[in-house]
């Protein structure tokens, strides 16, 4: 005969030590925290501004020419267009960045964003390899591509900036298109709260009730 | 709800209410993405799923000879 332990409910669903803690009514606290911090972070992720939206602009770009090819490398980096000057208000505000291409069939670029302050400064950058790939097999025809990738940064300082595009591959591809909006803020404080307590929640619920005990035992039924 | 468990879910939702709210403060300074804490500050592993982020102009800054100011990107090596 198994031991109930206070604030667990016995196999009747009641209470065996109504003088107990009852984890469950504790459970509930975190959970709904929990929930509320997940949505609370979705929130953070709203644009509340687009800054710019369209292909760089081609003749502005840092420099007109392509860098030299580095020792090691196969295919050039060329510098694709300058976005900017955009305004940041206040320092530490969030941006989402998107960056899509028309890459060519069966080609790969490497995109990268180079987040430049006034002067033109190098800041960082980021970048992902994008691609285009099609083909034959036993069911036919098959294609597939990565061709867009998301990037949510933090500037640090109120100021103008630039983004440059650049590119990497064989052949560039035959557009790219920049979305920037700015957000709210940053999501990741209450996705760190949201999943920490929603965990809590879980583990207290299973104390008190053992919910996912009881669903997976009826599974294997 | 006993006065044991109504004391300590008070207590936890006091407490958790106080963290979220706080934590409207880092989320509003936009903690956890690249460039929060300076132009070399990384992403927080929290963040997942995003792009490479490349921090130093190129691994040529230590270098005698380096020019320190060519671009990140996986093509700048020495």
């Amino acid at each position: 005969m198994s031991k109930v332990l206070p604030g667990q409910s016995n196999k009747r669903g009641t209470r065996a030590d109504p003088s107990g803690l009852d984890y469950g009514r504790i459970a509930s606290v975190y959970l709904v925290f929990g929930l509320l911090g997940l949505f609370t972070a979705w929130v953070f992720s709203w644009q509340s501004e687009k800054i710019f939206a369209g292909p760089p602009n081609p003749a502005a770009s840092v420099a007109a020419t392509d860098e030299p090819q580095e020792a090691g490398e196969q295919v050039p980096t060329q510098n694709f267009g300058l976005i900017g000057p955009f305004s940041v208000t206040k320092a530490n505000e969030v941006f989402r960045v998107t960056v899509a291409a028309d890459v060519q069939v069966n080609r790969w670029s490497f995109v990268e964003a180079e987040l430049l302050d006034a002067e033109r400064d190098y800041l960082f950058s980021f970048g992902q390899e994008l691609w285009h790939e099609t083909g034959w097999d036993s069911d036919g025809s098959w294609a597939e591509a990565d061709e867009t990738y998301e990037m949510k940064l933090t500037v640090p300082s109120a100021g103008q900036y630039y983004l440059n595009i650049k590119t990497q591959g064989a052949v560039a591809p035959n557009y790219v298109t920049v979305a920037i909006h700015r957000v709210y803020g940053s999501s990741i404080p209450h996705l760190i709260f949201g999943v920490l307590t929603l965990l809590i929640g879980i583990v207290l619920n299973e104390i008190a009730n053992r919910t996912i005990v009881r669903i997976a035992a009826r599974g294997f039924k | 709800m006993n006065d044991a468990t109504r004391r300590v879910v008070y207590a936890t939702a006091t407490i958790l209410s106080a963290i979220y709210l706080v934590l409207f403060y880092f989320a509003l300074d936009g903690y956890g993405y690249s460039g929060h804490g300076g132009s070399h500050a990384r992403a927080s592993r929290w963040y997942w799923g995003g792009p490479e982020t490349f921090h130093d102009p190129n691994n040529r800054a230590g270098s005698v000879d380096g020019t320190n100011r060519l671009g990140g990107g996986p093509e700048s090596g020495k």
